[in-house]
């Protein structure tokens, strides 16, 4: 399979942050999940994760199918990142606000992305927020403002099929954006 | 109070605001530092840019009604005009430059271009579309919107606020306008417009009720806003150009109506694309009309957007390394909103 040809959403973010979940909320068929046992228990409670990628896809009625793509979250896999990143119709990262690392984590992998394809659609999608803050996305805000970078930071819970379906209409939104205005009336 | 003429230039104005130098209540500090927020609040949506200044280079000075009246003549036969801030909550204002502590935005807002006026030497007409009834509604309509903006300028979190209509209070903000409260059954109804249909009043209490719903303010401005009318907010000026300064929390704030979300989704990556006024978005942004409105009156509402004041910007354009499907994107993306939409059963 030629990743860097065919069209294709890439979901990333650290181990844990719901990739695989959000993939198996929209996709049509059964994503294909390369997932093994965690023997990385210390950094991360979780039984299982994702070693190369997730798979799942989106078939639409006229034949065109977008591929969905979930990097895998371990760091010694990042050179996966570029490979998948690459060519995509835009990038969704994903962070678990509950995570102590999560500010960075959200720099990172927003940095890396945007080194790879800077023009890419970017949108950050912030699991497991606390309600009762004030202006619990601020941080998050805050963070890549001091790198002069603002892209669409909403919070979600991506076991929701209308939240990843947001993240992916804000990637559709973004480009049309920064299509060329049509010769011909509206879309 | 109408939105400024499109056609007109921006003039600057300066502004002092003199603290009384005998006089140290705390309420006149609030007082004056409500006037400043609302400066601040209001940069961009005014005619004419307000700037501080020291009182000898400001056409307006700002005074509390305890300022020494030799003080206040001097300023006058400088050719100064004089707006008065009055602390005693039971006056009545003196006269229409006189603000009674604590002043709705909406008062401070229609001084301003007032003076403003004042300073043109020319009275400036109103929209003649625009009937008396129309703007009164349109007022109506705003005020419970500037209320909201006027206490979150205030930034008191210290205390909260009732928001009643004629059958009781129907939700609580708190006085920094950061948070509300209110039931299950209320929050639906602002979430698609259907607060009240009664006009709504703010009044100082001491706690909200136990058991009440939790939001951030953001929805409640944001849904108000959004809802209030389907013409411009009278802050918003169509030919001035602003910027995104960053998006709104949309998993938060969406309804859950798809035609909506893609609508309002559409007019902010317009507007973050590109810098753009309101005229140039109804072009670019591809969707209906009264959406457009509606979206960029809750942006800026909730200071989501900005003024520009730099020459405009050119657009980001994408290049495409994505392959490129057969039918085109645009295509492309209505099949795919439909197949999701499908998918969510909606």
């Amino acid at each position: 399979m030629n990743a860097a040809g065919e069209l294709k959403i890439v979901f990333t973010g650290p181990m844990g942050a719901g990739k695989t979940t959000a993939i198996t909320a929209i996709s049509d068929t059964p994503p294909v999940s390369t997932e093994v046992a965690n023997n990385d228990q210390q950094a991360f409670a979780k039984a299982s994760t994702t070693v190369a990628l997730d798979f799942g896809q989106l078939a639409l009625s006229d034949g065109t199918v977008v591929r969905l793509y979930g990097t895998p979250g371990q760091e010694r896999f990042a050179f996966m990142w570029e490979i998948l990143g690459r060519g995509a119709m835009g990038v969704i990262l994903l962070i678990d606000a509950n995570s102590p690392n999560a500010l960075n984590d959200l720099e990172h992998y927003t940095r890396t992305f945007r080194g790879i394809s800077p023009g890419q659609p970017f949108v950050v999608g912030i699991g497991r927020l606390h309600d009762a803050a004030d202006d619990a996305l601020a941080p998050f805000r805050e963070r890549l403002a001091t790198h002069g970078i603002v892209v669409p930071i909403f919070s979600v819970d991506v076991r929701k099929h209308e939240d990843t379906q947001l993240l992916i209409a804000t990637v559709m939104a973004i480009l049309e954006a920064r299509m060329p205005e049509p010769e011909h009336g509206h879309a | 109070m109408t939105a400024p003429a499109a056609s007109q230039a921006r003039t600057s104005r300066n502004i002092a605001l003199l603290k009384p130098a005998r006089d140290n209540e705390d309420l006149v500090e609030h007082a004056l530092q409500l006037f400043d927020s609302m400066l601040w609040v209001f940069r961009g949506t005014t005619r004419s840019d307000w700037t501080l200044s020291p009182p000898a280079d400001a056409d307006v000075v700002v005074v509390h009604q305890a300022e020494a009246s030799d003080r206040v003549n001097a300023l006058r036969s400088q050719g100064k005009l004089i707006v008065v801030l009055s602390t005693q909550r039971a006056a009545q204002a003196a006269d229409e430059h006189t603000l009674v502590y604590p002043f709705p935005a909406t008062q401070v807002m229609s001084l301003l271009e007032q003076l403003d006026e004042h300073l043109d030497g020319v009275r400036v007409e109103k929209a003649p579309t625009a009937s008396p009834a129309a703007i009164a509604t349109n007022q109506n309509t705003w005020s419970f919107v500037d209320a909201v903006r006027t206490v979150r300028a205030a930034r008191n979190p210290g205390i909260w606020l009732s928001v009643e209509d004629s059958h009781g209070p129907v939700l609580w903000v708190r006085g920094d306008g950061a948070r509300y409260q209110c039931s299950a059954a209320t929050q639906a109804a602002l979430r698609l417009g259907q607060l009240s249909g009664s006009p709504l009043v703010m009044e100082r209490i001491a706690t909200p009720r136990a058991g009440l719903l939790n939001g951030p303010g953001d929805e409640l401005l944001w849904h108000c806003a959004y809802h209030a009318s389907n013409s411009y907010a009278p802050w918003l000026n169509e030919s001035t150009t602003y910027r995104l300064r960053y998006w709104p929390d949309l998993g938060q704030l969406r309804i859950g109506d798809d035609l909506t979300t893609t609508s309002q989704l559409r007019v902010i990556a317009a507007l973050d694309a590109l810098p753009s006024s309101p005229r140039m978005l109804l072009k670019r942004a591809r969707v209906a009309r009264e959406h457009a409105i509606r979206t960029l009156n809750a942006l800026s509402a909730c200071g989501f957007i900005e003024v520009v004041e730099a020459a405009a910007p050119t657009a980001q354009r994408t290049q495409f390394q994505a392959a490129k499907p057969q039918s085109g994107f645009r295509q492309l993306f209505r099949n795919l909103r439909r197949h999701l939409q499908r998918r969510s059963g909606r």
